[in-house]
C-alpha cells in the first residue's frame, strides 16, 4: 500500500449524526462500520468525503439529489468537525476541516509531512482526485451505480470516464468545447460573409444615385457626354467669365476664383463661385435702388393714409358742428332762448299748478276729515264754525267731484311744464356737445398741423397753405411707380444673367456629383486591395488558425481519450466478467462486458451481447454496477492517488448466494487496495466477519441517540 | 505516460511542422496547468482568453473596414 492514500485515522465531532467528538483507527486493510440503519454509519464515510472536498459535496453538480439542502453540523452541536491522517508510504497527510472558525486558526488546513497550508487546490492535487471522481470511483454510492446503469448515454459515458480515470481529458474536452469557439468563428465566417453582399448593396445604392443625378442634370440641359472630366474644366471658365462681366458692368468687384484644373480644384471652384454670385445678387445697382424706392414709396403711402385718416376725422367733427348750427343756432343763439323765452314759461305754468295744488289740498284735508267719522249720517260740528252739519255724506259727495274737476285742471299744466323742461335740457345737451366739438376741432387742427412737417421731410419740400397735402403726396408716389417700373425691367435682366450663371453652376455640381459616385463605387470595386480589406482578412485567418489549433488538440484529445478508454476497458474486461460471473451467476447470461465505443453495458451469452438494462432485474443491474466499480478499480490502472474504496450499503437488493459472492469478490481485491464496506444486514456482516481474509477492524454502531448521536464501539 | 505526454504524441502523429508543434505543445502546456487550477471552466476560461482578442481584433477591422465602404 505504497502508491497510494490509505486511511489511517479519523476523527469526527458535531458532524451530521456525530455530536460528541469519535476517533476511528483505520489502519487495517478492511474496515466494517455494522449496525442498524440511521446509527451513523453513512456519516462516518461521509464524513471523509466532506473532510477532503468541504462543502462542494453538497452542491447539486456532484449528482447526487439526496445532498440538496443537506446540514453539515448537528443540530445539537456548535461545530462540526472531522480530521484526517492519511499515508502513502513516508507521507503523512493531516486534514482539518471546520465549519467555524476558531481563534488564530483556519476552518480548513491540511499538513503534509507537517508543512502547513490552507490551498483547497493544492490539497485536490496531493489526493489526486476531484470530488465527482470520488464518488465514481472510491466511494460507491448508489446513485453512481445508477449512472453507469441508465439509459442516457452521456451520464453513463460520464460515470465510466470516471470510472477509468478519463475525467481529465474529458473536462479538458467539455472546457473546449464550453470556450465556444466554433460559435465564434461562425460568427466572424457570417460577417466576412455578408461584406460582399453590403459592398453589391452600396455599389447598387451609389449607382441609382449616379442615374438620379443624371436625369436631373439633363433636365437643366445636359447631354450624357457632359458627365465627364474633359467638359468641366471649360464649363468652369464660361462662369468664370460670366461673373467678372456681370461684375465690370454693375460696376462691382468679386474675389478672385481659384483655378480649375482637376476635379478636385474644380469643386472649389464651383463653391467660391457660389459664393460671388451671392454676393452680386445682393449688391447689384439697379436691385439696390428698386429695393429703396420701394421702401420709399411703402413709406409716402402710409403717410398719405395717415394724412386722408387726420383730414376725415376733422371734416367729420366740422360737419356735426354745422348740423347743429343749422338746426338750434350757436351755443349764445340757445342759451339767450332758454333764458328769455323757456324758463319764463316754465315759471308761469308752474304757479298755476301750484295755485290749484292749493286748493285741492284744502279739498283733501276736508275729504279726509268726513272719512274719519264713524258714523257718517248723524249730524256733525262743522270742522271750522262748530255748527251742526246735516248732511255730511251729501258734503263729502260734492268735495270727492270737486277735487276730480282740479286733477282735470292739473294735467294739460303738468304737460306744458314737462314740455318745457324737456326743451330746456336738450338745448343744454347740445351747448355742452357743441364745446366739446370745439375742442375737438382744434385739438384735429393742431394734429394736422403737427403732421405736416413730417410729409415735407417725406417729400423733401414745403407743401403750401394752398396745396391738397393728400395729392402732394400722390404725385410724389406716381413718380416713385415711374422709375420703379423702369427699374423692374433692368433688375430682371440682371437677374436673368445670373439665373443663367447659377445654373451653369449647377450642372458644375451634377457632373462633380457623378464624378464623386464614379470614384467611389471604383474604389468599392477595389476594395479587396484596401489595407482596411486586408485586416479583416488576416485577422479572420488569424483567428481560424487558431480554431484550427484547437480542434487539432481536441482531436488528440480525444483520440487519446478514446484509445485510453478502450486500453482501459480491455485491461479490466477479464475482471469485470470475471467478478459478475462471480457475483451475479447467472446461467442465461453469465457474462459482461462494456462496449468501448458506445459505453454500453452488455449482458453476454457467447456470441449474444444484448443491453444489460433491457434483461436485468434490479439485483443483477447491482451486481453489474458492483463488478464493473470493482473490476476496473481491480485494473489498477486508477490514475487518482487514493489507495482505498468505500463500499456503502453495497448488499442491497443482493440475495444470500450474491452477498456470499459479493464477499468471494472483496478477497480478490489486490492487497494493497484498503477497503471500508457500512452494512445494516447482519448475513453479510457475517460473512465478511467470517470469510473476509484481509486484516478487519469492525466498528460496532449502536442506536443513535439524541443526546449522545452515534455510538460507535471498535469490537 | 501522462495524459498530457498522450496528447502531445497524438499531435506528433498529424502534424509534421516542428515550429507548429511547438505551438500546439505551448497551448496544451497552457490548457493542462490551467486544468489543474480549476477544472473545465478554467480552460473555457483560457481559450476565451486567447480567442477574444482575436475576434476583437476582426471586429475592429470590420467595422472600419464598414466605415470605408459607407456604412
Amino acid at each position: 500500500m505504497a502508491d497510494r492514500w490509505i486511511l489511517k485515522e479519523i476523527t469526527i465531532r458535531g458532524f451530521r449524526g456525530f455530536l460528541k467528538p469519535k476517533t476511528f483507527s483505520t489502519s487495517e486493510p478492511f474496515i466494517l462500520f455494522d449496525g442498524p440503519q440511521c446509527s451513523g454509519k453513512s456519516s462516518t464515510l461521509v464524513a471523509i468525503e466532506w473532510g477532503l472536498f468541504g462543502d462542494e459535496i453538497t452542491r447539486k453538480a456532484i449528482g447526487i439529489d439526496e445532498r440538496r439542502g443537506w446540514k453539515i453540523r448537528n443540530t445539537n452541536a456548535d461545530e462540526a468537525r472531522v480530521e484526517m491522517v492519511l499515508q502513502k508510504g513516508q507521507d503523512i497527510l493531516k486534514i482539518v476541516r471546520s465549519d467555524k472558525k476558531r481563534k488564530g486558526t483556519s476552518k480548513f488546513y491540511f499538513e503534509l509531512n507537517g508543512d502547513q497550508d490552507t490551498d483547497e487546490g493544492k490539497l485536490r492535487a496531493a489526493v489526486g482526485i476531484q470530488p465527482k471522481d470520488y464518488f465514481s470511483s472510491v466511494h460507491l454510492h448508489q446513485e453512481i451505480i445508477r449512472g453507469l446503469l441508465t439509459e442516457e448515454p452521456r451520464i453513463r459515458r460520464d460515470s465510466l470516464d470516471r470510472l477509468l480515470g478519463l475525467s481529465e481529458l474529458r473536462n479538458i474536452i467539455d472546457g473546449i468545447k464550453l470556450a465556444k469557439i466554433s460559435e465564434i468563428l461562425k460568427d466572424v465566417d457570417n460577417k466576412f460573409g455578408l461584406i460582399e453582399t453590403k459592398l453589391n448593396a452600396v455599389i447598387t445604392s451609389k449607382r441609382n444615385d449616379i442615374q438620379k443625378v443624371k436625369e436631373t442634370g439633363i433636365q437643366k440641359g445636359l447631354t450624357p457626354n457632359d458627365f465627364s472630366e474633359t467638359g468641366t474644366g471649360q464649363m468652369c471658365e464660361t462662369v468664370k467669365i460670366a461673373l467678372v462681366n456681370f461684375a465690370n458692368q454693375a460696376g462691382l468687384t468679386i474675389s478672385d476664383l481659384p483655378l480649375a484644373l482637376t476635379v478636385d480644384e474644380q469643386q472649389i471652384f464651383a463653391s467660391s463661385a457660389k459664393q460671388s454670385l451671392r454676393k452680386l445678387r445682393d449688391e447689384q445697382p439697379d436691385l439696390k435702388r428698386q429695393k429703396e424706392l420701394l421702401e420709399k414709396q411703402s413709406q409716402l403711402q402710409r403717410l398719405q393714409q395717415t394724412c386722408k385718416e387726420l383730414l376725415d376725422e376733422l371734416q367729420n367733427l366740422q360737419q356735426e358742428r354745422k348740423r347743429i348750427h343749422e338746426t338750434d343756432g350757436d351755443q349764445e343763439k340757445m342759451r339767450s332762448r332758454i333764458l328769455n323765452e323757456l324758463k319764463p314759461e316754465l315759471e308761469d305754468a308752474k304757479n298755476r299748478r301750484n295755485e290749484i295744488n292749493k286748493r285741492a289740498g284744502t279739498i283733501e284735508e276736508a275729504i279726509k276729515y268726513f272719512e274719519a267719522i264713524k258714523t257718517p249720517n248723524e249730524r256733525q260740528p262743522c270742522p271750522v264754525c262748530e255748527k251742526p252739519i246735516d248732511d255730511v255724506m251729501h258734503l263729502e259727495l260734492h268735495l270727492n267731484e270737486l277735487r276730480a274737476s282740479l286733477d282735470e285742471d292739473l294735467v294739460p299744466i303738468r304737460k306744458e311744464i314737462e314740455k318745457y323742461e324737456v326743451e330746456i335740457k336738450r338745448l343744454e345737451d347740445l351747448i355742452k356737445s357743441l364745446n366739446d366739438l370745439d375742442k375737438k376741432i382744434t385739438a384735429q387742427s393742431k394734429v394736422l398741423i403737427e403732421h405736416k412737417p413730417i410729409t415735407e421731410t417725406a417729400i423733401g419740400r414745403e407743401i403750401k397753405d394752398t396745396e391738397d397735402s393728400i395729392v402732394v403726396i400722390g404725385g410724389e408716389i406716381n413718380k416713385i411707380q415711374e422709375v420703379l417700373k423702369k427699374l423692374e425691367t433692368a433688375v430682371k435682366e440682371s437677374n436673368q444673367k445670373l439665373n443663367a450663371i447659377e445654373d451653369d453652376i449647377f450642372k458644375l455640381e451634377q457632373i462633380f456629383k457623378v464624378l464623386v459616385l464614379e470614384a467611389e463605387i471604383d474604389d468599392l470595386l477595389k476594395i479587396r486591395e484596401a489595407d482596411e480589406y486586408k485586416e479583416v482578412e488576416n485577422s479572420k485567418s488569424e483567428l481560424e488558425k487558431f480554431a484550427d489549433d484547437i480542434g487539432l488538440i481536441n482531436q488528440a484529445v480525444e483520440t487519446a481519450l478514446q484509445a485510453s478508454a478502450k486500453a482501459k476497458l480491455e485491461a479490466a474486461k477479464e475482471n469485470i466478467t470475471k467478478m459478475f460471473r462471480t457475483l451475479a451467476n447467472r446461467s442465461d447470461f453469465p457474462d459482461l462486458e462494456i462496449d468501448p465505443d458506445s459505453f454500453e453495458i452488455l449482458a453476454v451469452k457467447a456470441s449474444e451481447k444484448v443491453p444489460a438494462l433491457s434483461i436485468f432485474n434490479t439485483g443483477d443491474l447491482n451486481c453489474a454496477g458492483l463488478s464493473v466499480f470493482l473490476g476496473l478499480g481491480a485494473a489498477q490502472e486508477l490514475s487518482h492517488n487514493i489507495g482505498f474504496i468505500i463500499l456503502d450499503d453495497p448488499s442491497q437488493n443482493l440475495d444470500d448466494t450474491h452477498k456470499e459472492n459479493l464477499v468471494s469478490l472483496l478477497n480478490s481485491i489486490p492487497d494493497d487496495k484498503q477497503i471500508l464496506v457500512s452494512t445494516s444486514e447482519s448475513g453479510l456482516r457475517d460473512l465478511i466477519l467470517t470469510k473476509v481474509i484481509k486484516k478487519k477492524t469492525r466498528y460496532k454502531f449502536d442506536l443513535w441517540s439524541d443526546k449522545e448521536g452515534a455510538q460507535p464501539k471498535e469490537v | 505516460m501522462t495524459n498530457k505526454e498522450k496528447i502531445i504524441e497524438e499531435l506528433g502523429k498529424n502534424i509534421k511542422d516542428i515550429e507548429e508543434q511547438k505551438l500546439l505543445h505551448s497551448i496544451c502546456d497552457e490548457i493542462f496547468e490551467e486544468y489543474d487550477k480549476g477544472s473545465s471552466k478554467a480552460v473555457s476560461e483560457l481559450l476565451q482568453g486567447k480567442i477574444n482578442p482575436l475576434k476583437n481584433k476582426f471586429d475592429d477591422a470590420h467595422t472600419r473596414l464598414l466605415k470605408k465602404m459607407g456604412l
